[in-house]
Parts: C-alpha cells; structure tokens; sequence
C-alpha cells in the first residue's frame, strides 16, 4: 500500500469516528444554564476531527492523481519495505491471550507461558533456543512475581486455581 | 547556626545512607517502563514510619528524583520512556543512541538532569515563599490559557505533517474525555462500562503507545530489515561533551529549566508535560528544527533540564503552602504529616533545621544520582546487547505489572494493550504519537477550567481576557499560531519556487 493510499484509508477511518463521537456528543443534556455543558468539547474536537481528516484525504487523492515526474524519477514509493505481518499478528494474539489467562490462571503461570511464547515469536528461526528461553521465562516470572508480591506488597492476580 | 544544624542532620550516617539507596531504588523504578516515581515514593512510604524525620524525608527525597531521572535510560537505548517525564528524552535520545552515540547521548541527558535538579533546587532554596503565593493566585482562567498555549505548541511535536500532529491530538483529547465530565460529573463515552467511569489513566496509555508499539514494530522486522546488533558505545570528553558544545547548549538549559520551574510550581501540570514543552520550545527556537527526533542533543539537553529543575520547583507549593502539585508531592506531604510536620507559612518559621535538611537532601541526592548514573552508563549500555527477543518480551511483562499496579485492576491492563494497538496503527499509518499524549494530558485542564471559569462569570467569556497572566497566554498562543502558519506558507511557497526554477534549468 502507498503512503497516499494508508493516508486515504486512515483519513475515511478518522472521519467515522469524528461522526460517531459527533453524533454521540449530541445526545448530552445540559445540565446548568450558564457557561458550556459536558457535549460542547466533544462535539467541537469531533467536528475539527472530520475536517483535518477531509484536510488528509484531499492531499492524498491530489497526490494519488499527480503522475510521476517525466525525467524518470522515481516518484512515491509503492512499498514501505519488508514486512512480517505473520509475526505481528502473533504477538498481538499472545499478548491478549496472556492478558486474558491471567485472572484465570495466575500471575505466575501466565506469565511464564507468555514469555515462553513471546520469545519464541521474536526471535527468528536462526535465534531460538528451546530451553534457554524456557530457563528464562522461568526465572524472569519467579523473579518478577517474588519482587512485586514478596519484595513490594503488590497485590499481584493470584488466579482461581 | 539552627540552620547549620540542619545542613548537618543530613551528614550522619543514616540520612546519608537512606539518599543512597533512595536515589539508587528510585533510578531502578525510573528506568524500568511501568513503573514510576510514584509508585517508588508510595511502595517505600511505610519504610519511614520508624525512622528519625531527617531519615525519612531524605529518602523519599532520593525517591524521587532518582525515578524522575531515571527514565531517561531505557527512552535512549530502548526508545520506551520509563517514565512519563522522559517521554520527549526518547525522540533524540534513541536516534542517537542507533548511530552509535548511545554513550554520549546517557552522558548528556545525565549531566542536564543534574544540572536542572540544582536549578529546581536554587529555585525552593531562595525563592520558595514568594513563588508560592504568586502560583497559588492562579485561577480557572490563568490554568485554562496556560494549557491552550501549551496545546498550541503541538506544531512543535507534529514532525513535518500539521495536518496529522493535529489528529494526533485530537484523538488524545478524544480519549481523556472518556469518563464522567468535569463539573456536572455528566458520563461520557462509557459504553455501559463501569470500569470507565473514572476515564483512562495516563500510565497505560503512555506505555501501550510507546512500549507495546514498540514490540510489535520489533516483531514486524524481517531478519533483513533487522538491526539488532548492540550500537557502538561511545563517550569522550566531559559526559560526551566538548567545551563549545556544552556553552551551546546553556541557552536552550536555561529556557528549559525555566519551563520546568513554571511547570512545578504550578500545581496539576506534572513533569509528564514539562518535558514536552521545553522540548516544543527548543525545536521551535532552533536555527534547525529539521533536525529535531533525527539525534539533536539539543532535544535531550531540552527533555532532561525541564523534568528535574520540575522537582525543587513542585517542592515549593508543597513546603510553602502544604499544597501538593502532583502525585509524588501529595505522597511526600503523607510522610510530612506522618511525622509530625505540617508544611506550610510557618514551616520555616517553626521548623527552620528541618527546611534546611531538606535541601540539603536534595543536593546530596542530587550529587548521587548524578555518581550513580554517570559510572552505571558502561553498566546501562550492555542492555543494548541483550538479544531484543528476550529484552522486549521481559519489558512487556513489567509494562502489565504496572499497568495492573496503577489501579489494581486489569482493565488498565487492557487499556495498555488497546493503545498498544492504537499506537502501532498510528506508527504504519505515519502519525505521531507525542502529540497524543500532550492532548490526553491537557485536555481535562483545558475543559475543566474553561468550564469553571464560564461558570463563575455566567458564560461570559470577555472577564477571562481581563485577567493580565491569561491574556497574555492566549495572546501568545494566537501569536504562535499565526507566525508558524506565515512561515510555512513561506517556506512552501520558497520550495515551489525553487522546485519550478530547476525544472526549467
């Protein structure tokens, strides 16, 4: 995807959220006569939102219609690079499940699992070491748990289990 | 000779001792993400109960400005702030640190965090009442104005796209209004949520942008786009400095320690904000501006200087009046009280050795920060040799413990991974993320005043303009405002230029 066209779709995402918030910031009664009440803000910040968002896909669609320059240069980049996308979505995924199992399972164990699993998806194929990263995950979560809890008192989740 | 003594209650072995370990404490809990100097202050505070006063003070004053000043470490090598007031420290900090100048780039930072600690302390030494009084005459109107000028200067932070910096705020302003409302506590954006009734805290905000971003910017490298391997470490001279460059850089230390003086003294502001002002006003006073988040020093000397000249000033209104500016503060005035001593007018009158062995605390400590991070840079730089796969996955960790500890709850949890998310969308799709941060910041300030300022004058906005300090703030934001538009039209108008003479040519 170009920058122009990340810049199109990202200025149609900011306008339907100005609109929503817009839509929404009209629904709030006031409740004192005097001064502003509590929609004047968000209706404001949504409405200047829609505008700088129709501002980013102006430039974007006049930047998309400008042809390349007829010298031969090369003009905007079609590409931004290699990207593992695999991998991102990955560590999104573990991240939640990590923050989803931790009222369930513990601190402890979750974050043990995590880091085990996190390492794993960081490092590239060439990089992983099965029990290094299992000996980490291990003593950085034992650690971690008896500094916070043990060492500071910090109400770490313990889990239902 | 009461004064004396208390310069030599600090002396003995127990004060001494607790700075030390005060100031080492804080700097962990200042470099690491997630946790702040906050929570050092608060989780230390019950270790002062049986402890001598001048013990006690002495460590939360080590407390504190080692977790303000800590942050600056993993914002250069890791470009995650470990705490809010070392967010603009990462935009020059870690650019230098990827071409190699990790060492100078800690040796500089640390030297102006000293640097601007002893003007905060200059600052509660001489002028602490006085000041006191002067910040407490500011009202609705003077903090509104304050925090529009302040949102003004957000061009500063938008990197080249206006159009997206501005968004970029937006959304910030958009996210801080989530929760009951200022003034009539109206319920806003909730969802049918109770967790978000009390609104979105900073801590897992600014982590999930900067932090979880960070991760995932990380996990979408493949092995050919990757640079991992650990930057050269290099730092010659006098903390990395030359003589002409550390004259330089005087100008723009005293700009941004002013700044960072206003910004404490002012009660409610905070130094998460103070770092992003003077490095606002440093980018836009610049001959380069350009240059700025590409590895300026100027950037750090800006960050740094502001934070902690922040601390002796947020100690005035706390000893002068017994009013805390922010959350540290608030905890510090729990360990006056504890002990007996009520801050306030007559705490310089009544307990005179006491107020000197606080800033003599606040020197020495000072002094140790400085000692302990200049020698801990060798020690600092090998994290860059840790392989990313396990640094990153174990800072993600110590983000959830504090994201969990600001609240003891796991929505902030969420909250930091929902930014995460925000955060990395925001980096593919070319936005900036400060200015996001300075609009979460200040809007309820700007909201909240405005709206009890309109309140008192029965929604007449003229008597705001009456008052000469708010006047002259909204002045010079209108100011600002118009002069950076004229000089971009300018300046694009000099580049269209020159662009259609070389195409003729």
């Amino acid at each position: 995807m170009t920058s122009s066209a990340r810049d199109l779709l990202s200025s149609i995402l900011l306008c339907a959220l100005g609109v929503a918030v817009h839509l929404d910031a009209r629904t709030i009664v006031p409740r004192f006569k005097t001064g502003v009440d509590s929609g004047l803000f968000p209706e404001v910040v949504s409405a200047v939102l829609v505008v700088m968002a129709a501002i980013i896909a102006l430039s974007a669609v006049r930047e998309m219609r400008r042809k390349p320059p007829v010298d031969g240069a090369p003009g905007e980049p079609a590409e931004e690079g290699p990207v593992n996308r695999a991998r991102v979505w990955g560590a999104v995924a573990v991240t939640a499940l990590y923050i989803a199992a931790m009222p369930l399972t513990g601190f402890l164990a979750a974050t043990m699992v995590f880091l085990f699993a996190q390492m794993c998806l960081l490092a590239q194929p060439s990089e992983r070491r099965w029990l290094v990263f299992a000996l980490v995950a291990v003593v950085a979560a034992i650690a971690i748990h008896l500094i916070f809890v043990r060492g500071f008192g910090l109400p770490l989740p313990r889990g239902i289990f | 000779m009461t004064n004396l003594s208390g310069i030599l209650d600090v002396l003995a072995l127990g004060p001494l001792l607790a700075i030390f370990g005060g100031v080492a404490l804080g700097i962990v809990f200042g470099s690491i993400p997630g946790l702040t100097a906050t929570m050092a202050v608060a989780l230390c505070l019950p270790l002062t109960f049986g402890v001598e006063p001048v013990t006690a003070l002495s460590l939360l004053v080590g407390l504190y400005i080692g977790g303000i000043s800590g942050g600056l470490i993993t914002a250069i090598l890791l470009n995650i702030p470990g705490t809010p007031s070392s967010i603009a420290t990462a935009f020059d900090g870690y650019p230098m640190s990827q071409r190699g100048e990790g060492g100078k780039a800690l040796g500089i930072a640390i030297l102006f965090s000293f640097l601007g600690t002893l003007v905060g302390c200059a600052v509660l030494f001489l002028v602490a009442p006085p000041l006191a009084r002067i910040a407490l005459k500011f009202g609705s109107f003077e903090y509104f104005a304050i925090a529009v000028f302040a949102l003004t200067l957000v061009a500063g932070l938008s990197g080249g796209n206006m159009a997206k910096g501005i968004v970029s705020t937006l959304i910030g302003l958009l996210a801080a209004m989530i929760g009951l409302a200022p003034v009539d506590a109206y319920t806003r954006f909730t969802f049918g949520l109770p967790a978000l009734d009390g609104g979105l805290s900073l801590l897992p905000v600014l982590l999930g942008m900067f932090a979880v971003s960070e991760v995932l910017k990380f996990a979408e490298q493949t092995l050919q786009g990757r640079v991992d391997r650990a930057p050269r470490f290099a730092m010659t001279g006098f903390f990395g400095l030359t003589g002409p460059e550390f004259r330089s850089y005087l100008p723009n230390f005293a700009r941004s320690s002013a700044i960072g003086v206003a910004v404490g003294l002012l009660p409610g502001i905070g130094a998460a904000s103070s770092n992003l002002l003077a490095y606002m006003a440093a980018r836009s006073a610049s001959h380069d501006p350009k240059s700025f988040g590409k590895g300026n020093p100027q950037g750090l000397v800006a960050s740094e200087s502001a934070n902690n000249a922040g601390i002796g000033a947020a100690m005035v209104p706390l000893m002068a009046l017994g009013i805390p500016g922010d959350s540290v503060t608030a905890l510090m005035l729990g360990g006056f009280l504890i002990h007996g001593i009520q801050p306030g007018p007559l705490l310089f009158a009544t307990n005179g050795p006491l107020v000197y062995s606080i800033f003599t605390a606040l020197v020495l400590a000072a002094v140790v920060m400085l000692a302990l991070e200049y020698w801990g840079i060798r020690l600092f730089i090998r994290i860059l040799s840790v392989p990313k796969h396990y640094l990153l996955s174990i800072v993600l960790v110590m983000c959830v413990v504090g994201a969990f500890a600001a609240n003891n709850r796991m929505f902030d949890v969420w909250t930091l991974f929902a930014f995460g998310l925000l955060g990395y969308a925001m980096l593919r799709f070319d936005y900036p993320f400060a200015p996001l941060i300075l609009g979460f910041i200040l809007g309820p300030m700007i909201e909240e005043n405005l709206r009890s300022a309109l309140m008192s004058t029965r929604g007449d906005f003229l008597p705001i303009l009456e008052r000469p300090v708010a006047a002259i703030f909204l002045g010079l934001a209108v100011c600002y405002l118009v002069g950076y538009t004229v000089s971009r039209i300018v300046r694009m108008r000099r580049e269209r230029k020159s662009g259609q003479a070389a195409r003729q040519e």
